[in-house]
């Protein structure tokens, strides 16, 4: 059995759990999935502190309802992601939450075969359809998945038409979809 | 139906789950998806793609003061602990335990008249420190709440008052907070640990939640003062 098989069946066997009510089994499973989800988080919001409080968010959804979670939406861990990012991204959206990027943010000219400077490459599947994509799809679109850019804002780093950045991000999904499915 | 067509149904979600939408695209497209299932099975589809990018970066850990936070907002500390979460410094303590005293005398040096049932708690719902956004009164199975300081929100947007029980189940809803004055709000009987509870305030849809449950942001959490046993 793969670490990441192993991994996914630890994690559902714990959604189980906590379904029952199982405080350690949350305990379990915010100590194995808590620094991924602030690893994302961090990244979107750019602000370690404000990520922290998002996190709290994620973890007491998941205690309450734990039951939202079934396979059709992939492993665990994909589910927790999807929560993660989509209060992220609210949150980010939101009128209030000014955008305070503190990390260094890619350039044009840095983009390279590797997904991201930060990043693991122990998905090999992934990574190597990423270095598949062209260079300007497979950059707009980890600023627009990793670092929560708008249309607008990606338009305005990469100094490049809108229209150009939509069909960029738009063929370099379905080319990173092809390549993933075969 | 538009949304029947596989291929708008498939752009639609791809720019969902990467996070392009604007905000009020993704507002209508949250809605649409709780009528179109086979919405929900497209975003379904884009998250297992995109979101393996996601768990590629490398983790950072969490500080201790976050697991603290969330126990203790689910009610598994010790009775009365206080959260630590990074967002409480001491001096947001402070400003909190200055804001509530100040409530308590307005609310003491009231005239007094012959009261038929005294106010058993108090709630102060501010989302930044030294700004309260809400002041709420508990008397008998009746909430009080009147508005101090309304945080931004959209026109199709309400805010929602929820009950977090100390014993970790799903939040209860109490009711829509209000935009402008004052807002009687009833609690059914049942809820006899109310003032045990903590106290949260979400944003929803027009109306609110659609689930019975939280589904927007939470934007903030309270805890009761008792005033009287």
């Amino acid at each position: 059995m793969s670490e990441q098989h192993s991994d996914d069946q630890l994690q559902l066997a714990w959604l189980n759990d906590i379904s029952m009510g199982s405080r350690q089994a949350f305990q379990s499973l915010y100590e194995n999935s808590s620094g991924k989800l602030l690893a994302i988080a961090t990244k979107l919001l750019g602000r370690k502190d404000l990520a922290e409080e998002v996190l709290q968010e994620v973890y007491i959804k998941v205690w309450h309802n734990p039951e939202v979670y079934h396979s059709d939406r992939g492993s665990v861990m994909t589910w927790l992601i999807s929560i993660m990012r989509n209060q992220c991204i609210d949150q980010l959206r939101h009128s209030q939450v000014k955008r305070k990027h503190q990390h260094k943010m890619p350039e044009p000219t840095d983009i390279n075969p590797q997904i991201d400077l930060d990043m693991n490459a122990s998905n090999q599947k992934l990574d190597e359809c990423m270095r598949l994509l062209k260079g300007e799809q497979r950059h707009t679109i980890q600023l627009a998945f990793l670092y929560g850019y708008t249309h607008q804002e990606i338009t305005r780093h990469l100094s490049a038409p809108l229209g150009s950045i939509k069909s960029w991000i738009r063929r370099g999904l379905e080319a990173l979809k092809r390549c993933l499915k075969s | 139906m538009r949304y029947h067509n596989e291929e708008l149904s498939n752009e639609l979600a791809k720019h969902y789950v990467i996070g392009t939408m604007s905000p009020l695209a993704r507002r209508r497209f949250k809605k649409l998806m709780v009528k179109h299932s086979h919405l929900q099975q497209a975003v379904w589809h884009w998250e297992q793609i995109l979101n393996p990018m996601a768990e590629e970066l490398k983790p950072i850990t969490p500080d201790s003061q976050v697991w603290q936070s969330i126990t203790a907002r689910l009610g598994w500390n010790s009775k009365g602990k206080v959260s630590s979460g990074s967002w409480w410094t001491i001096s947001g303590w402070l400003a909190t335990t200055a804001c509530l005293l100040l409530v308590a005398y307005i609310w003491m040096a009231q005239p007094v008249t012959p009261p038929t049932q005294q106010p058993q708690a108090l709630a102060v719902l501010q989302v930044e420190q030294n700004q309260p956004a809400w002041v709420v009164q508990k008397t008998g199975n009746t909430l009080t709440v009147s508005v101090s300081s309304l945080p931004d929100i959209q026109p199709d947007q309400d805010f929602e008052l929820w009950m977090l029980p100390a014993n970790g189940q799903a939040p209860i809803s109490l009711g829509l907070l209000p935009e402008s004055g004052n807002k009687t709000l009833s609690v059914p009987a049942q809820l006899k640990d109310l003032v045990q509870s903590g106290l949260a305030v979400s944003i929803e849809p027009e109306n609110g939640s659609p689930t019975g449950a939280p589904t927007g942001p939470i934007i903030l959490t309270a805890q009761w003062i008792q005033i009287t046993g």
